[in-house]
């Protein structure tokens, strides 16, 4: 990769991870209406259990479906607790239970590396693919990650499934008493969704060959809300569309640093401002999102 | 004293339930039994605990004492959704139907044992999910015709009237096929008209051999549709019997316009 590419795949690759990481999300709050203010913690538990597995020697394989499994269990199980509380509590405990998991890979350095974070685990065809080669293989591998998901969840949303969970967002009691086991369905939906995010938080470690706590403030749980929110809840290809819109514009806007007057700091700052900005303009005329229907806005 | 319970297997049988918050006790005491086959009304003035009632016998709440008995087996803490598969059904006072679902979706999703409701189905057997929707869809259909609710299958459930919400509310008892309706004001906010259409859809659903038991402030209809009548006040069953004598008792009277 050559030129403006390598820029291009980079950007392409970020969306793909953001894409499947706000799917996941999708799940939960677009479908569940579940609100989750913890879902990077999914990405980093994921992340680490694969690195932390195949370092000790697991196959990477093995290393990958354990952190997915570990990572859909947790998720699942955070929901049992909530399922006695009102839905705010449970974005309450989503948002302290991510800051616990980035505080334990913070300072349980024997197990996580701790702020140095980990290296040297494998990467899916490591050794195959030649290095200079492996961002267009990791761009194509990513993608199809994101399509498969992408088919499977859109027959999920379409399905009788998709309509109790629906049901379930906008009233639960109509959801018990209409004889849908609620519970399930919301342990469900996070099982999905921790799975993906998981997923998406592998990718990333992939991506960098590197994985460490810094990756997972709760600033990219947010990075999924904007991104549900823009393309549209309950919409799947409207969260793929708001991955691209999103990083489209972050990555963008870099090339117009050396035309305004601030450091890198500042600029970097403005465009989050700037980001902040469009979310609200588009809360005032368009609150469904760019795909989203109006008629089925939660909110 | 005689409480009014019976030993006997009706449909709907609520035993010595009480049910309170904090100092307020909503529920005291009540003891109620629906034969099966009949509507019986549940009156009484505003706070009375109906709604309360309601909602520990569809499994909401959970009652502090006292057993719930459903066609003769206890349901007491049974959760809401197998209720349901029990042949329960229930309707809310204000309308709680889906608004942003649309009327057909809030139909089907009525439809009990939906292979397409668990996720490995939808995956690896989608097409006996599509087949099931299919008759689903069918049988939504039919009833959306039999309510006079045909044209408005692809409407949003919020942009419906009230009294449509109601018969809404109705269908998606049909498409859950129970054996038991628990119905807390079906005719609140439904214009006369309306209101006689969904009486006789009471019943003919009656005539089906469906049982159920009615919240009503309605006197008129009350007298009208009810084979037998409950009157609740300050949590306990103060009178029952056939709407008739209901009408006259001196202890209903008192509850409702204050003693003389």
């Amino acid at each position: 990769m050559e030129g403006i590419f390598p820029y291009i795949g980079t950007v392409l690759i970020m969306v793909g991870i953001y894409a499947l990481f706000a799917l996941g999300l999708n799940v939960q709050w677009g479908f569940a209406g579940l609100i989750n203010i913890g879902h990077v913690a999914f990405m980093a538990i994921g992340a680490y259990t694969m690195a932390i597995l195949n370092l000790q020697g697991v196959p990477l394989a093995l290393s990958i479906l354990i952190g997915l499994a570990l990572a859909g269990g947790v998720g699942a199980l955070l929901t049992l607790p909530a399922i006695r509380l009102k839905a705010d509590y449970l974005a309450i405990l989503t948002v302290g239970f991510s800051e616990i998991v980035r505080y334990v890979a913070l300072n349980e350095g024997w197990l996580t590396g701790g702020a140095q974070g980990l290296f040297g685990f494998d990467i899916p065809l490591g050794g195959v693919v030649p290095a200079e080669q492996y961002n267009l293989f990791l761009l194509g591998f990513v993608w199809v990650t994101v399509l498969i998901a992408f088919i499977l969840l859109q027959r999920l949303a379409k399905s009788p499934w998709g309509r109790v969970l629906k049901s379930i967002r906008e009233d639960e009691d109509v959801a018990r008493v209409l004889g849908k086991n609620v519970s399930r369905y919301k342990m469900q939906a996070f099982l999905l969704g921790s799975v993906l995010a998981s997923l998406a938080g592998m990718m990333l470690a992939f991506y960098h060959q590197y994985l460490g706590p810094g990756y997972y403030y709760p600033m990219e749980t947010f990075y999924a809300w904007i991104i549900v929110i823009l393309g549209g809840s309950a919409n799947n290809l409207g969260t793929l569309l708001g991955a691209l819109l999103l990083w489209g514009f972050l990555s963008g806007t870099r090339f117009l640093s050396p035309l305004v007057p601030l450091s890198a700091y500042t600029f970097s700052a403005l465009r989050m401002i700037l980001v902040g900005l469009l979310l609200i303009v588009l809360m005032l005329y368009r609150p469904q999102g760019v795909l989203g229907k109006k008629k089925e806005l939660t909110f | 004293m005689n409480n009014g319970c019976d030993i006997a297997g009706p449909a709907l049988s609520v035993q010595d339930v009480t049910k309170t918050f904090g100092a307020l006790r909503a529920v005291d005491s009540c003891c109620l039994d629906v034969t099966a086959g009949v509507i019986a009304g549940l009156i009484g003035p505003n706070g009375a605990g109906k709604t309360t009632l309601f909602n520990i016998m569809s499994g909401l709440l959970a009652p502090d004492s006292g057993k719930i008995f459903m066609n003769g087996q206890e349901v007491t803490h049974l959760p809401a959704h197998k209720r349901a598969g029990l042949g329960v059904g229930r309707t809310f006072q204000i309308s709680r139907s889906l608004r942003k679902l649309q009327v057909l979706d809030n139909l089907k999703l009525a439809a009990q044992s939906q292979l397409g409701e668990r996720i490995q189905n939808v995956w690896f057997q989608p097409g006996a999910v599509r087949k099931q929707e299919r008759m689903i869809e069918e049988k939504a259909m039919e009833v959306l015709r039999f309510l006079n609710l045909y044209e408005l299958k692809d409407e949003y459930a919020g942009n419906l009237s009230g009294g449509q919400k109601k018969l809404l509310e109705i269908g998606r008892m049909l498409m859950l096929e129970p054996e038991l309706i628990l119905m807390d004001e079906p005719l609140a906010g439904v214009n006369p008209a309306l209101g006689e259409e969904i009486n006789a859809h009471l019943r003919a659903l009656k005539g089906k051999g469906l049982t159920m038991l009615v919240i009503e402030h309605n006197v008129k209809h009350v007298m009208t549709v009810c084979d037998v009548v409950y009157v609740m006040n300050q949590g306990k069953i103060i009178a029952q019997g056939a709407p008739e004598a209901i009408r006259n008792d001196e202890r209903v009277i008192e509850a409702y316009l204050g003693a003389r």
